[in-house]
């Protein structure tokens, strides 16, 4: 099985530019790389962290109709997608799996992080089912960042976990992704957002581990990447890294989409 | 980009000729605005009636954060303000001076850390001079000034803030690890005394688990002293 995680640079509240990503990705990934499923990070569609826009009803009208644009061209793969869900109980962080067009099923978040620079509680209301969906004969276990710090949100039953993220960068964060998720004993796909907003930058460096907690395919980091692999491929050698160079590159793509995201035309400094 | 530097009496020529050579190795505009007049007419104006002090020192620094506010509103550019992790912390920069701007890039960057990014940015390739980074930093804002006449060294600094700051220790734990009870006391005073400055800080890029900002909320108005 071809799976495809759509490693991109969303820019918070620009909704329709989103779901055009969001849409290219899927098409690029059914139509050039034959993927079955295409992932896309947390909150995908409308970027991370919304902060009080999520207190803006007309957010959630825009949402509805870039979710049915989305929906209508997903045919022949499927796709997940995050986005916030607003119901007559609150607010969920969510994602859709889009199965021909139909929403298979929309999973809510269990775990909501309300500590550093996380708020999920003032905004969100916490999910209270775990999920399982089978796709060609795999049964696919979903979370959403936080859940997977945990046990109770993984399902028992499920052959493989995927889990969707906007998780910041900050100095060894990769590696306390890793030792947290190497405790489930699954395989799992980690997909991650890539890109500065204000003072956050979240580093892509999406992944396949296998059950023993071994990087099967890694993304590039601080990049964007349509990222494009084979379910059953085996352990690659372990990336260098070196932590001058990570922060190199969280403050340069942190600076340069503030500078861009913003649409400044330049920058000034005094010496 | 476009590079300003604005020197006074107080700046050394060196820096002249190291901060040119390093904007030509990058590519950057480089423009010189002189703020000598400014001053002395500021000073006029002013006729403080006193015995030099810190009020003289940070009018340079507001005369150039002015200048680059100018400079902002004329070509609509966004002014990026130079400070580091152990300036903000411990309020060794001037509010409305070398704060001004929008965004700091190395807000959430220790110093340590800044000459380690230093050099590993002239690994890639050579782009910052080499004086820039062995010369003792000043503020250049007196005459003779280095930063250490204030501060404690850098790497005594850092160790004190990270252990404040990344890891929530007391002062008691902090000097128990062998550090000078009235270094430790003085630089832990100075953290809680600049929250108001820090609350007026522009944002900047989150490297670590505590950065100014969501990570780290402490009240101004706070009667908590060490």
């Amino acid at each position: 099985m071809r799976i495809a995680i759509g490693q991109l640079n969303f820019k918070v509240g620009a909704i329709a530019a989103n779901a055009e990503k969001i849409i290219n990705a899927l098409q690029l990934a059914r139509d050039q790389h034959h993927a079955d499923l295409i992932i896309f990070p947390e909150l995908a569609l409308t970027g991370y962290p919304l902060e009080d826009l999520l207190h803006r009803s007309y957010l959630f009208t825009v949402v509805d109709s870039a979710l049915s644009k989305i929906k209508s061209v997903s045919t022949g793969i499927d796709v997940i997608v995050g986005f916030p869900e607003k119901t007559t109980a609150g607010i969920f962080n969510s994602a859709v799996w889009i199965r021909e067009r139909k929403e298979l099923i929309t999973y809510r978040k269990q775990k909501l992080p309300n500590y550093g620079v996380f708020d999920e509680l003032r905004y969100f209301k916490p999910g209270n089912k775990s999920t399982v969906i089978e796709l060609h004969g795999i049964k696919f276990g979903l979370l959403i960042c936080e859940d997977a710090w945990y046990d109770d949100p993984v399902s028992h039953s499920a052959d493989v976990m995927i889990t969707i993220n906007a998780s910041p960068y900050s100095i060894y964060k990769f590696e306390q992704r890793r030792a947290v998720l190497q405790k489930h004993h699954k395989p799992i796909l980690y997909a991650n957002l890539v890109g500065g907003q204000d003072e956050l930058v979240f580093d892509g460096r999406s992944f396949m581990m296998d059950k023993s907690g071994q990087i099967c395919a890694q993304a590039s980091a601080f990049a964007e990447e349509l990222f494009v692999f084979e379910l059953d491929r085996t352990p690659i050698p372990e990336k260098d890294t070196s932590i001058s160079a990570d922060i190199y590159q969280a403050l340069t793509l942190g600076v340069k989409d503030y500078v861009t995201k913003n649409n400044f035309p330049g920058v000034l400094m005094g010496l | 980009m476009t590079a300003v530097f604005m020197p006074s009496q107080y700046s050394a020529d060196i820096s002249e000729k190291d901060s040119r050579q390093q904007a030509d190795m990058l590519g950057v505009e480089y423009q010189v605005i002189p703020i000598d007049d400014m001053f002395q007419q500021a000073l006029k104006t002013l006729a403080f009636n006193t015995k030099p002090s810190v009020a003289e020192e940070n009018l340079q620094a507001r005369i150039r954060g002015m200048i680059l506010m100018a400079l902002s509103n004329k070509t609509g550019r966004l002014v990026l303000s130079t400070g580091n992790k152990s300036e903000m912390a411990v309020g060794y920069s001037t509010l409305y001076g070398d704060m001004v701007g929008g965004f700091c890039v190395l807000k959430d960057v220790f110093k340590m850390m800044v000459y380690q990014l230093a050099n590993y940015r002239n690994q890639l390739s050579f782009a910052i001079p080499q004086r820039v980074i062995d010369r003792p930093p000043s503020a250049e804002l007196a005459p003779n000034q280095i930063d250490q006449d204030t501060l404690p060294p850098y790497e005594i600094l850092d160790a004190i803030l990270t252990l404040f700051i990344e890891k929530d220790l007391d002062v008691d734990a902090i000097i128990a690890q062998g550090f000078d009870e009235k270094i430790v006391r003085k630089v832990i005073t100075m953290v809680l005394k600049n929250e108001y400055k820090r609350r007026q800080a522009p944002p900047g890029v989150r490297i670590t688990e505590k950065a100014f900002g969501r990570d780290r909320r402490y009240p101004i108005t706070s009667g908590y002293f060490v």
